[in-house]
């Protein structure tokens, strides 16, 4: 395990992705700050819209960080060189998650800085916004985009392990980012008799990056905040067993 | 140090490999021949542990199986396509697997890839990509290599020079088993000959075997041919003249010198004669197909 986690380490670091995906992140809540009339309290809890960029940007660097290993044909020499290919998909998923955490620290960090250049003291950090402090608020929201961004690198591990084309995983990734809290509302509402068990769909689930700072959004996920919790965590214990089968499994 | 016995391998419900057995000794250099599709990538990944598999593979008395790969902690591997991450260098590509900097920089030295090693290796031609995969399959002083296809996209001066290494690390004790559809490259370096054919090996002999068989003939000049037909005539030997000299079958040359000798006719040329390597394997092939085909 240490030695695949400082071979994925290395390839991570070597790559210019990581700084791309930093960079990108800046960018889009750059934009943020324009794309909006003002920028208001809901903005700013939302460290400028940092929980679904840094979901769309994870979706699409965890699949080509699997994906690379395809492309490259390295997988096969993983594979021969490792005592346990499950070790390789956990430790891609580990230094994954681990720059996942630091987009989302770098992206604590900006909001902090932007709210400076952009807001000056027009709102106080501890101006109460919805049931919080505007800083409690703004945490609690990175707390669910960390949480959900588990999940969506799990759920990308599993579908290129499965699908192995990394444009078909982005564009689903894309289109949870952007659609998948609607698309669960709408099932929720299409199908009211079955609310008790669509409102645990995988859909569903992006709903924690906003609910745990504001517990009004509960009536759209119709999950408390610690089954939302519990039910993102097992999903990704799910796409990470499913998926570390399929990738020992798979013929190379 | 290799030892397959009874190995199937399945992709899906489909027999690929069929109760296949052989052994590679330390040092060989075991050249695994076959047409398109005949196994060859197969066997190898199988040997790798990257397959479903029946029956036994062991190197160095250490079973490989497909989720016990301690047996391959010595074991290199280049199969189908060099594995390089191109936006690491040559040297990053090899420092991720290897375990002794000193035997990576003697092993980028005698593949005289130097000048290049610390460049991005998606800048690379085909060649120098080549010597990479070759480059990271003998890392770390190997027991077991395997290389499949290794001459593709060499150039001339790079295939004599990874021919030479590969008789090197041999000498020192490294097993090769190689496969190529070169077969003159190929001829140049093994000391054993693996012939497959639809995943069955037919045939497992050392190279001085196998070219015992296909060279059953030897090519006779003598002084005196009038007088030699004669006493071969005499002494019940065939006479079977081509070119100008006499064809004798093998196991008959001690007695055709001998007669020569008794009756002081002067020898001017001996030479073993037979099917070239190639035509050997291609009608090998063939008998097995007919072989097949009537059974």
């Amino acid at each position: 395990m240490k030695r695949s986690l400082q071979r994925e380490f290395y390839k991570f670091y070597h790559q210019r992705v990581p700084l791309y995906g930093a960079v990108i992140l800046l960018v889009l809540m750059l934009y943020t700050t324009v794309s909006q009339s003002g920028i208001s309290e809901n903005v700013i809890v939302h460290g400028f819209g940092a929980g679904q960029w840094i979901t769309i940007i994870m979706v699409a660097i965890a699949s080509s960080f699997v994906a690379m290993e395809y492309q490259n044909r390295t997988i096969m020499t993983l594979f021969y060189k490792s005592n346990n290919q499950a070790t390789i998909f956990f430790a891609k998923f580990l230094v994954i998650s681990l720059y996942g955490g630091l987009l989302t620290v770098m992206s604590l960090v900006v909001t902090l800085i932007f709210k400076m250049i952009f807001v000056g003291n027009h709102y106080s950090w501890t101006t109460i916004y919805q049931q919080h402090h505007l800083i409690v608020g703004l945490t609690l929201n990175m707390v669910g985009a960390v949480i959900y961004m588990l999940f969506i690198i799990a759920l990308a591990f599993l579908l290129i392990t499965v699908i192995r084309v990394n444009a078909a995983v982005v564009g689903i990734g894309l289109a949870i980012g952007f659609f998948g809290a609607g698309l669960s509302s709408f099932m929720m509402g299409a199908f009211p008799g079955l609310t008790a068990i669509i409102k645990w769909n995988p859909l569903n689930m992006i709903n924690i990056i906003g609910q745990l700072a504001n517990a009004n959004d509960s009536k759209f996920s119709l999950l408390t905040d610690s089954q939302l919790i519990w039910a993102n965590l097992t999903y990704v214990l799910i796409f990470l067993i499913v998926g570390m089968v399929v990738f020992k499994r798979q013929r190379v | 140090m290799l030892q397959v016995n009874h190995v199937n391998t399945f992709i899906g419900r489909k027999r690929i490999i069929k109760d296949a057995t052989f052994q590679a000794d330390t040092g060989a250099i075991v050249g695994l021949i076959g047409p398109n599709g005949a196994g060859e990538t197969t066997i190898m990944k199988t040997i790798l542990g990257l397959t479903k598999f029946t029956g036994q593979i062991s190197l160095s008395n250490q079973d490989v199986a497909e989720n016990d790969h301690t047996a391959l902690s010595k074991v290199g591997a280049l199969i189908e396509h060099p594995a390089i991450y191109p936006f690491l260098t040559g040297f990053q590509n090899l420092k991720q697997y290897s375990i002794d900097e000193t035997d990576l920089d003697e092993v980028v030295s005698k593949l005289e890839m130097t000048s290049y090693i610390n460049t991005k290796a998606k800048g690379y031609s085909m060649g120098m990509k080549q010597k990479l995969g070759i480059a990271l399959a003998l890392l770390n002083q190997p027991q077991f290599v395997i290389l499949d296809e290794p001459m593709n996209g060499l150039d001339i001066e790079a295939t004599i020079l990874v021919r030479k290494i590969i008789k090197q690390y041999a000498a020192k004790g490294t097993t090769f088993l190689i496969s190529s559809h070169v077969l003159g490259e190929l001829q140049k370096v093994m000391t054993n000959v693996l012939l497959i054919n639809e995943g069955t090996i037919i045939v497992d002999k050392s190279i001085d075997d196998f070219n015992q068989v296909r060279r059953s003939q030897y090519r006779l000049l003598t002084a005196n041919m009038k007088e030699t037909e004669a006493l071969f005539n005499d002494h019940q030997l065939p006479v079977n003249v081509v070119d100008g000299r006499l064809l004798i079958p093998r196991e008959q040359l001690d007695t055709a010198q001998d007669v020569l000798n008794d009756h002081h006719v002067r020898l001017l040329e001996l030479i073993p004669s037979g099917m070239s390597f190639e035509q050997t394997i291609v009608d090998l092939l063939r008998i097995q197909r007919g072989d097949r085909h009537e059974a």
